[in-house]
């Protein structure tokens, strides 16, 4: 597989304009690390550019961001990326996919050598301000998500990677019920922390085929 | 999934107490309001079924113990 990262990042409304925010933050840190990587994103984010991009650079990380079901994750508004039947583009893979419901179903069949991140839950977080650039609330839950592919990025394995994402929503988790304030957030935490699933080889890491 | 009046009525509350400017996203279904909440709540739609299932879940895992034990595992 080649040494690159493939982000998809749709961006119509307030959960996927957060998401895409925050994929942003990832995005600067391959920047500075020097990694290739390949950002669709707006009318460039359908299956036929995607899928073509797969077979030709042969990424070896995905980071999916965008809307899901049990079966599929969304593209731009409301195209499909991939489904199930994309099994032999995907199955080899890394994965981390910050979409709904994709771990029920689509994550364990897709896998088989690689290994998917996701979650078997709606992907749920509260926002403040509408603003993801500055939006506290919003931030501890989604700062934990994107520790996954911080932990990627570091060349730690699918599994630490996973395990780190989940040790940063107890800590929010922890912060907040501490602070007495705010449950609702915990709430939400509680959801994604419980809906986090992994499939496949969690030894799977990037640190041979991408990192220097 | 339906529920009990009881638990309509506590999940109403909760949402109740959040501050007035929050937003709840939930992925495909859109991003909601505190009073977007409390009706989808009372007509127990998808949007109400989600909210009442993920403050339940809460719930079960505070009074049972399992939130406090998975918290110490940090």
């Amino acid at each position: 597989m080649n040494n690159s990262i493939l982000i998809t990042r749709p961006e119509h409304d307030v959960a996927t304009s957060y998401i895409s925010y925050y994929a942003g933050l990832i995005i600067k840190d391959i920047i500075s690390k020097g990694i290739a990587y390949k950002d669709f994103q707006g009318k460039e984010l359908i299956a036929e550019n995607v899928h073509k991009f797969l077979v030709k650079q042969d990424p070896k990380l995905l980071f999916l961001n965008g809307h899901g079901s049990e079966d599929a994750i969304e593209g731009s508004r409301g195209t499909i990326l991939f489904s199930i039947k994309d099994k032999h583009l995907l199955k080899d893979r890394m994965i981390y996919a910050r979409s709904c419901h994709l771990g029920a179903r689509f994550g364990k069949e897709i896998v088989e050598k690689g290994c998917f991140i996701g979650y078997d839950v709606p992907f749920m977080f509260y926002t403040d301000t509408g603003r993801p650039s500055n939006d506290k609330v919003a931030s501890y839950v989604l700062e934990p998500s994107n520790e996954v592919m911080n932990a990627l990025l570091k060349g730690n394995t699918a599994l630490v990677a996973h395990n780190r994402s989940k040790e940063a929503m107890r800590k929010n988790m922890n912060k907040l019920l501490v602070e007495g304030h705010s449950m609702y957030i915990v709430e939400a935490l509680w959801n994604n922390y419980n809906g986090q699933v992994i499939y496949g080889d969690g030894t799977n890491s990037i640190h041979n085929d991408i990192l220097h | 999934m339906t529920y009990s009046k009881d638990v309509k009525q506590l999940v109403k509350e909760r949402i109740s107490i959040m501050p007035s400017n929050i937003k709840l996203s939930i992925g495909n279904y859109g991003t909601f309001s505190k009073e977007e909440m409390l009706a989808s709540v009372d007509k127990e739609d998808a949007v109400g079924k989600e909210v009442v299932r993920m403050q339940m879940d809460f719930i079960k895992a505070l009074t049972s113990g399992k939130l406090i034990e998975t918290l110490n595992n940090e």
